[in-house]
């Protein structure tokens, strides 16, 4: 083995068995991947910042430490990206703004922490919606990311880098974060598994804040066994995020093994159908929702129907409670202790300037917003109203459990558009997120799998969404590995690359 | 520019400390008008005796064992900041 192309179409989890087994070095499966980006970059705009020499030193690093017959990581020699939201120490971490261009972090977060000591390399930071709040990266005062299925196209958001980085083998797997489909759209986008594990499963330490009740770290994969190898590094408790569960680890990759291997053995599978007549679903889209719907019940699983009466309350519930959480949260950036300050000749003055200059559009929008509904004239009618709706959402995903083991529903109702064709429609966007946006507010978790592509030209991939009760990752991953089984989706490949070769 | 804005949006920019150029102020309250047209569909839902949100996290975290570790020093912790004055973080005049 050894020709680059071959590398970049290993797994992870088939990257790490060939660096363990002496097939593979570190070293060259690095160079391969950075190659690969220096290729790409120029029409992707995937990558916010390669960091080379860091990756080089700690491939090199995994290649000593096998060399000296010392244990390896799971991840050892893994090339990772990290959406440009996780604080990586010594890296400049902007979380796509402006507000924190040049800041470097003087401490590293939980995730770039643990995925180090897991031995991944480390090849850069990716480009996303400021702060997370977008769905198709065009929120950003750098570059806007352009999808490999279709260049011409978004794609998805907000870790609409860490999406197109995966699918154009210019990391072997990425993590993101999910405030209301940040993992799971994108990964829709783009032909890939994402994972939004249950609130609290993985840390938020040194995951720049958004929505502290709903962001939640994942990763995201060309496979489900990929996503399963990074979940067993990320999972676990934090004692610097007291939100943190202290709930045991699994062994996911059993799980998506016996998936793969066992089926769904009656499984039973939700199916709320009244979301599926709601305005703006895709034709295609629903064609392959319902052909996965087949696909796992020929692995043994049964389909129910099931009813989430508040379903149609989710998007607004979501948009009074993540803005004012985000209101909250993003009072931090005014120019004193990091990131960007604009001169004023009072404080008051630096203050509003620095935001000014600092925040694009989308984000001084969401702090409009979430400034109104916690002001004290309309806190009860509406952040104190929609925390009672948000009750009702999470009761009726009780009950719908009650019924079934999972739940399914097309992950986004319309595949990728073209860059530049929504930006002007901020409500137009935010409906997007209907069917992801309740594991948010449930706390639940989710995966979005490959689930087919459009019929017509440009061929853009579509993926379907199961969700599960809290900490049924293991389940998740069991049913994701069961369809993939049955399923040629996530070989294949984006133009872009085949040209390449 | 005449200030096309309303008196909403300037209130709610005063309150989270953004300075508004007319025109942004001018887009946003169209903008939010329209969301928040949208956000009302919440006020038809029957929540009366519904608690609000509480998550499982909440109902268990409790406090932390108060103990000493290891935190940046000064200069890492002043490093990233716009402007510093004898190891102090500087800032303009905040009184008259």
């Amino acid at each position: 083995m050894g020709a680059a192309g071959d590398i970049l179409e290993l797994s992870a989890r088939g990257l790490a068995a060939a660096i363990r087994g002496g097939e593979l070095s570190a070293s060259e499966v690095a160079r391969a991947y950075l190659e690969q980006i220096d290729a790409l970059e120029p029409s992707l705009h995937a990558y916010r910042r390669v960091t080379p020499e860091l990756a080089l030193a700690q491939a090199a690093a995994v290649d000593d430490a096998r060399r000296a017959g010392q244990a390896l990581g799971p991840l050892a020699g893994v090339p990772v990206a990290l959406k440009d939201i996780f604080v990586t120490e010594g890296v400049e971490t902007t979380s796509g703004s402006a507000i924190l261009a040049g800041w470097i972090p003087p401490y590293q977060g939980a995730h770039a922490r643990r995925l180090a000591e897991a031995g991944a390399v480390l090849l850069g930071k990716l480009t996303m919606d400021e702060f997370g709040m977008g769905s198709a990266n065009e929120n950003t005062p750098f570059e806007p990311v352009h999808n490999p299925w279709a260049l011409s196209h978004v794609a998805g958001g907000s870790s609409g880098g860490s999406a197109a980085a995966v699918a154009a083998r210019s990391c072997a797997l990425a993590l993101g974060s999910d405030t209301g489909g940040s993992i799971r759209q994108p990964a829709s986008l783009c032909n890939l598994v994402g994972l939004k594990p249950t609130y609290g499963r993985v840390s938020r330490h040194g995951m720049i804040a958004f929505a502290s009740s709903l962001d939640q770290a994942g990763p995201m994969a060309r496979e489900v066994g990929d996503a399963a190898l990074a979940l067993g590094v990320l999972a676990g408790a934090d004692p610097l995020d007291a939100t943190s569960l202290d709930a045991p680890v699994p062994d996911y990759l059993a799980a998506v093994d016996q998936g793969a291997r066992g089926g769904l053995d009656g499984a039973k599978i939700g199916v709320h159908r009244g979301a599926l007549e709601l305005e703006g679903l895709d034709a295609d889209v629903r064609a392959r929702f319902e052909a996965s719907l087949t696909r796992l019940e020929d692995a043994g699983a049964r389909v129910v129907d099931i009813e989430l009466p508040h379903f149609e309350h989710a998007v607004a519930t979501y948009y009074v409670l993540a803005t004012a959480e985000a209101s909250s949260n993003l009072a931090r950036y005014d120019g004193v202790r990091y990131g960007h300050r604009s001169a004023a000749d009072s404080l008051r003055q630096t203050y509003e300037a620095t935001r000014h200059d600092g925040f694009g559009p989308e984000v001084k929008r969401r702090i409009l917003l979430g400034t109104f509904v916690l002001r004290a004239e309309s806190y009860a009618d509406y952040y104190g109203r929609a925390m009672k709706v948000r009750t009702l959402i999470a009761r009726d995903y009780a009950r719908a459990f009650e019924r079934c083991d999972l739940i399914a529903s097309p992950t986004a109702p319309i595949p990728s558009w073209p860059l530049g064709a929504k930006i002007d429609d901020p409500l137009a966007l935010y409906l997007l997120d209907m069917f992801t946006i309740g594991a948010n507010l449930a706390g639940l978790p989710a995966i979005s799998i490959p689930a087919g592509f459009t019929s017509a030209a440009p061929r853009l991939p579509i993926g379907v969404q199961l969700i599960g009760p809290r900490l049924a990752e293991p389940a998740l991953l069991g049913a994701a590995a069961a369809h993939e089984a049955r399923c040629d989706w996530h070989r294949e490949q984006p133009q872009l690359l085949e040209a390449r070769a | 520019m005449p200030d096309a804005a309303s008196p909403l949006v300037r209130e709610l920019a005063s309150l989270a400390r953004l300075e508004l150029s007319a025109e942004e102020a001018a887009g946003f309250g169209a903008q939010l008008e329209t969301i928040l047209g949208y956000i009302q569909r919440l006020q038809s839902v029957e929540v009366e005796g519904v608690p609000e949100y509480l998550t499982a996290e909440q109902v268990r975290s409790g406090l932390r064992d108060d103990l000493e570790r290891p935190e940046l020093d000064a200069e890492q912790a002043l490093a990233g900041v716009p402007v510093v004055r004898d190891r102090l973080v500087a800032v303009p005049r905040f009184k008259d």
